[in-house]
């Protein structure tokens, strides 16, 4: 594939790129980061502000939760810091780790978190354990 | 701009939907058979719908300009049901041997259950004996991961399965290294909520490359968008892409893996 073929004349990489581009083998040259903050950082701003408004909504409502505000918390905690690949762990963190298939599907859908323990509820979990 | 809807259930769309996708440029829609939101009670009830898919809405199609194939099979969502699956998976072979479908799809997973798997196998079965190309379906959401893992796997497991034959469809972040590190080809759905945003799978491009991997809209009954190829190929020229790239992604990947099926004809300039 003509990678080079792919990108704008004269955009530099982004340090924090250098990573991803030994990962997968060949050179690219993406948007810059200011480039990038134009184009996106209101859509960003605009999520976050949904979900800050959105847990705001939980905590205001009466009666129990149930393992998806959990599960979004973790979910949550792989957007702090600068480590990368945030949106791959995020969903690793939603999703069912087991392997073996289930015995009957119950249902159609799919509800976005799994319903298992999360790893900071299995630490615990084996703490508690003698 | 010109491009291929490599997936649309178009018999959910209206005929707004053809107006606007013709003219945005689609020359090609494929159509995976589907689940109608409710369980079918009969093979017969299935027997139409193929009908409809093959006969039917290629003539819709037709009237906007756009060639319109598509894939036969027992969607994974009805495969708990193993006495009517067999009454399904019967016929299919009937509708295999039309002139516009491609190939078995879309098959695959739901909630990765036992019967699902069982339904599964079946189906790569009949690609395998009647050398069709695979259409594959992956489990939605806290299930994709699991799931992907199960239907790569089987597939591997059959060694009358060539992996570049095979479409795995709806990879996101956490399952695209491992459909294309396979040797299969990706697809990526550009749903408004759930699998990639356009901006995701735009990131995705960025780290893998456009090489085995397609964009769909899946638009369907539900939630979706029948102009989100062209919306994302816009978003990807807003991101530096060239014409030549953006071309690739939108209309010669997909006829690249398409044309291993020698019913599918390349559209005419």
């Amino acid at each position: 594939m003509d990678v080079s073929s792919i990108f704008k004349e004269g955009n530099a990489c982004f340090p924090v790129c250098k990573m991803e581009r030994y990962i997968v083998g060949f050179v690219l040259e993406l948007m810059t980061r200011q480039q990038v903050l134009d184009l996106y950082f209101m859509e960003a701003r605009s999520k976050v502000l949904d979900l800050a408004a959105f847990l705001d909504r939980v905590d205001r409502a009466e009666g129990k939760e149930d393992f998806r505000l959990n599960a979004l918390r973790h979910a949550m905690s792989h957007l702090q810091g600068r480590q990368l690949r945030r949106a791959e762990k995020v969903l690793l963190s939603l999703s069912d780790p087991s392997s073996l298939p289930i015995e009957r599907a119950l249902g159609q859908g799919a509800c976005g978190a799994w319903s298992g323990p999360t790893p900071d509820r299995q630490r615990k979990k084996k703490s508690k354990s003698p | 701009m010109r491009y291929i809807e490599p997936h649309g259930h178009m018999v959910s769309r209206t005929t707004d939907d053809y107006h606007d996708m013709a003219t945005a440029g689609c020359q090609v829609v494929c159509e995976p058979a589907f689940w109608a939101g409710f369980d079918r009670n009969s093979a017969a009830g299935f027997y139409d719908y193929f009908s409809q898919l093959t006969e039917q809405e290629p003539k819709r199609a037709a009237r906007y300009g756009i060639q319109h194939y598509s894939w036969i099979c027992l969607n994974p969502k009805e495969s708990e049901n193993l006495e009517l699956a067999e009454e399904v998976l019967s016929i299919i072979p009937e509708f295999l041997a039309k002139p516009r479908v491609l190939g078995v799809g879309e098959i695959g997973l739901n909630k990765n259950s036992r019967n699902e798997l069982k339904v599964l196998e079946k189906h790569v079965d009949i690609a395998a004996k009647h050398d069709q190309l695979i259409l594959v379906h992956t489990p939605h959401l806290e299930d994709k991961l699991k799931g992907t893992r199960l239907i790569l796997d089987l597939l591997r497991n059959d060694s009358r399965i060539s992996p570049e034959r095979v479409i795995i469809d709806h990879v996101e972040e956490h399952t695209v290294k491992m459909v294309l590190n396979r040797g299969f080809w990706a697809g990526m759905t550009l749903y408004p909520e759930s699998k990639c945003t356009s901006a995701r799978a735009i990131d995705i491009l960025d780290l893998f490359g456009t090489d085995r991997i397609w964009m769909n809209s899946a638009c369907d009954w539900g939630h979706s968008v029948p102009l989100a190829v062209p919306r994302t190929a816009l978003e990807m020229k807003k991101r530096g892409y060239s014409r030549d790239v953006i071309d690739k992604m939108i209309y010669r990947n997909p006829i690249e893996f398409l044309s291993q099926c020698p019913k599918f004809k390349v559209p005419e300039e």
